[in-house]
């Protein structure tokens, strides 16, 4: 594998996940670049990588959370339209599939980091546990818990959106 | 039979326990339009997953690289091995160990310890004869160094009786002068 393969392979998991971690457009492709960069000047040790993606993830994340800690930065939006939106509008406010996936999107945006973060890399890259465990640098046993709960509180807020819906339409 | 299906597999989903595989059953149901009344509600979610994917860096941002074409190394081993002759590592290491070796073996010569045989140890004493390993003659070395150091001994008390000696005259002659 050459570098130019490398990163077109991996350039838009790690810019979804960098979207996913800093909330904000510009600073995820400032974060994507400077992993590049890093990866690039680097090249000469990454015969040492066993797992190329997985080193670009952990590059990725540990860059959005130096971007983020060093703005203080909320990452609950991630676009000015969700920032618009009522805190109390469901999915099913309206009919338009854009508004239910747009709440979707907060509610993950709104869940723990690590919850956050594990279900971004199982249900939107499809990355086995492994490579999740690889790439948050957290155990197996981790990965199934964060993801469980996330899914869990997900859930959550679609029934409650649904039984909110109903009692609306009564 | 369907809504079964996918009605377990998505019990199985929130609760964390889905394969890659079921997952894969789960989106390309929900991504139909023969989808369920009892299961409608959960199909925003997994349009969700889909649409994130449609997210993509674009390639006018990625930053240019000279020859990023060239593969990356593959094999440390090899790698670290010529860049250990090539860095000229080869001949610092060399060098190190040449001066190593050099100078321990001068400190050796310099700090080499005499073979003197020790033949004999008597309490705090020890005697130290030059290659002799005669116990006979070892004995009589010691004898003869003892009666040595008897003879200092036996000579100072001798001297410091005399003092004494010379001491209580001195005070005699000062208390009569009295």
């Amino acid at each position: 594998m050459n570098f130019e393969k490398l990163a077109i392979s991996v350039k838009d998991k790690l810019y979804r996940f960098a979207l996913r971690m800093t909330g904000d457009v510009a600073e995820a492709e400032d974060v994507v670049q400077e992993v590049f960069i890093k990866v690039w000047n680097k090249r000469d040790e990454m015969q040492e990588v066993l797992n190329h993606e997985a080193y670009c993830m952990t590059l990725t994340r540990n860059l959005s959370l130096d971007k983020m800690r060093s703005k203080h930065r909320r990452t609950a939006e991630i676009s000015e339209a969700l920032q618009l939106m009522d805190s109390y509008s469901t999915p099913y406010d309206t009919t338009e599939t854009s508004d239910a996936l747009n709440c979707i999107r907060k509610w993950m945006q709104d869940l723990p980091e690590k919850q956050k973060l594990t279900m971004h890399l199982r249900d939107i890259e499809g990355m086995t546990y492994d490579e999740i465990s690889a790439a948050l640098e957290m155990s197996l046993a981790q990965v199934k818990v964060n993801l469980h709960r996330a899914r869990q509180l997900i859930r959550e807020k679609m029934l409650a959106a649904e039984s909110f819906r109903l009692m609306d339409n009564e | 039979m369907t809504f079964t299906i996918i009605n377990e597999l998505i019990e199985k989903y929130f609760t964390g326990e889905t394969s890659l595989e079921e997952e894969q059953i789960l989106r390309g149901y929900f991504k139909g339009s023969d989808i369920d009344l009892r299961l409608l509600s959960y199909t925003p979610l997994f349009q969700f997953f889909e649409k994130e994917k449609d997210i993509v860096f674009e390639d006018a941002k990625m930053p240019k690289f000279q020859n990023a074409d060239t593969d990356i190394p593959k094999l440390k081993t090899q790698n670290s091995k010529l860049k250990i002759l090539r860095g000229g590592y080869f001949w610092k290491i060399a060098a190190t160990l040449a001066f190593l070796v050099v100078g321990s073996v001068a400190i050796f010569k310099v700090f080499e310890p005499k073979s003197p045989q020790i033949v004999a140890h008597r309490g705090a004493k020890m005697i130290v004869l030059d290659g002799d390993d005669d116990p006979e003659v070892a004995y009589e070395k010691v004898k003869e160094a003892l009666s040595l150091v008897s003879h200092k001994m036996k000579r100072g008390t001798d001297e410091t009786t005399n003092g004494l000696l010379k001491l209580k005259d001195a005070t005699e002659i000062l208390n009569t002068g009295n």
